[in-house]
């Protein structure tokens, strides 16, 4: 379960403090498909880090199955991340020098998985997404919609428990925007904690719950009746 | 991180942007080079000068000798120094020494206590021996700063251009430090080939040089093609540089 207490996070410039996100108590349930809606600037990327272990708060703390992420050291902080957690990005932040194959290798270098096993790992990934056939292109020819595959491929190819999907189809046309939600529902289905962050309303309601920021602030929790 | 995942991806970043990473080796290798040969003629001029000068002396150098006592005979024989005649209660004396390129050691050393030998003919080459060392020393310096500040350049460019890289390693779970060790290793690959290069181009440049005295000067002397000392050094150096530098620039960007 992803648990935030009193979150909080500003950023000082010359004309005084700003509070990106305030006073913020959400409660994700673990399987969750939960979307973070929001106008541009109303804090639904600086929650995602702070969700992620990328941004201290200012104040507050984020729970994960009862441990606070911002007292780990930066080793299991770092650990957490790479075995936890999933990240999905609008502009895929993926290296478009290497193949899709050595794209998802990353992940497993960093986790320190076995040479052995890797193979496999990146097929069932690659294969869950449909990409399994350009594993040996290079990114760089991709498409956007595949490049977004490969990135989700990415996130679920040492099977974390936790989505995290910032504008994950911000870039895409509609159809492979679609294609792209009916894989993280998938993922949801599969027991997989998925926290979307979208200013579309129409991919949010295909999620559980819709939370609603305005301001850094929650203004709307809604439950959409899939579960 | 396994070491063999990080040298993977080390390998990665040399297939990227082949031609900056190869036109600063390239620039680096001069530098070095430059180096290399300005420390080795620094340290071997004393040893040409001699060779010069012995050219017009074959049968060795007459010194005088300042305050130097009928026992300091041993620590003159020592020094190589041969017909020694040492007058009583330090009012002089003479000595015969076949090579001139120890003689500023020994002449610091019985200054500092308070004798002096000097030699009116080789007074004026000891200087040259002494202003050629020191200029020589002082574009070595001058070319390590420059490396220095190219080096630091380098690495700024290197982390800008791969920030995005970085951040993505970092969100997918990397430590600080196993992205330090892949760009340190990146570096430190990139300056063993550098002064591996440059240690080849030294060697040409001396090659050279010592063809030159030879047939041009006639002078029998050869400054060492391969100085391991000043090899040795200047790679203690140069990862020292590197280290100090990577770290400065990476604590610069706080981002990463």
């Amino acid at each position: 379960m992803i648990e935030t207490k009193n979150l909080g996070k500003s950023y000082s410039d010359a004309s005084g403090e700003l509070w990106a996100v305030k006073e913020l108590n959400i409660e994700i349930k673990a399987g969750g498909f939960v979307s973070i809606v929001g106008r541009s600037g109303s804090g639904k990327t600086t929650l995602l880090k702070m969700l992620g272990g990328l941004l201290k708060p200012t104040e507050g703390s984020v729970m994960i199955d009862g441990q606070n992420l911002y007292l780990m050291t930066e080793k299991e902080l770092a650990k957490y991340r790479c075995n936890r957690i999933g990240f999905i990005f609008q502009d895929y932040f993926l290296e478009e020098m290497y193949t899709v194959y050595q794209n998802l290798e990353i992940v497993l270098m960093i986790s320190k998985v076995p040479y052995g096993k890797r193979k496999e790992m990146i097929t069932k990934a690659l294969d869950e997404v449909g990409m399994l056939h350009k594993k040996d292109s290079y990114v760089k020819t991709l498409s956007g919609g595949e490049k977004q595959r490969v990135c989700i491929a990415r996130a679920i190819v040492n099977n974390p428990d936790i989505l995290f999907a910032d504008e994950p189809c911000g870039n895409l046309d509609y159809e492979n925007g679609q294609i792209v939600m009916s894989m993280l529902r998938k993922q949801s289905e599969e027991g997989k904690t998925v926290v979307l962050i979208t200013h579309n309303l129409e991919d949010a309601k295909l999620t559980d719950i819709i939370i609603t920021l305005k301001d850094g602030s929650i203004i709307k929790h809604e439950d959409n009746g899939h579960v | 991180m396994k070491t063999t995942d990080t040298f993977k991806l080390v390998k990665h970043e040399y297939s990227y942007g082949k031609s900056e990473w190869i036109s600063a080796v390239l620039m680096h290798t001069v530098i070095i080079g430059c180096i290399l040969l300005t420390m080795t003629i620094a340290t071997e001029f004393n040893h040409a000068c001699n060779d010069y000068m012995s050219m017009i002396y074959p049968d060795g150098y007459t010194f005088y000798l300042k305050g130097f006592e009928p026992e300091d005979s041993d620590w003159l024989e020592k020094r190589g120094f041969t017909d020694i005649s040492v007058f009583s209660e330090g009012s002089g004396g003479m000595a015969t020494i076949e090579s001139i390129e120890k003689i500023w050691r020994y002449k610091f050393q019985a200054l500092f206590s308070g004798r002096d030998l000097w030699n009116e003919d080789t007074d004026l080459m000891l200087e040259v021996i002494l202003f050629g060392g020191i200029v020589f020393a002082a574009i070595a310096v001058i070319l390590f700063i420059v490396m220095v500040n190219s080096n630091s350049n380098s690495f700024s460019m290197k982390l800008d251009e791969r920030g995005r890289y970085i951040r993505m390693l970092r969100r997918l779970g990397a430590t600080k430090r196993d992205c330090i060790r892949i760009f340190a290793l990146f570096f430190m690959m990139r300056g063993l080939a550098v002064l591996v290069l440059s240690v080849c181009l030294n060697a040409v440049i001396i090659c050279r040089i010592n063809k030159y005295i030879a047939d041009v000067m006639h002078i029998k002397t050869a400054f060492s093609v391969f100085k391991p000392t000043v090899i040795a050094a200047i790679a203690v150096l140069g990862v020292l540089m590197i280290c100090l530098s990577f770290r400065r620039v990476w604590g610069q960007k706080n981002e990463l």
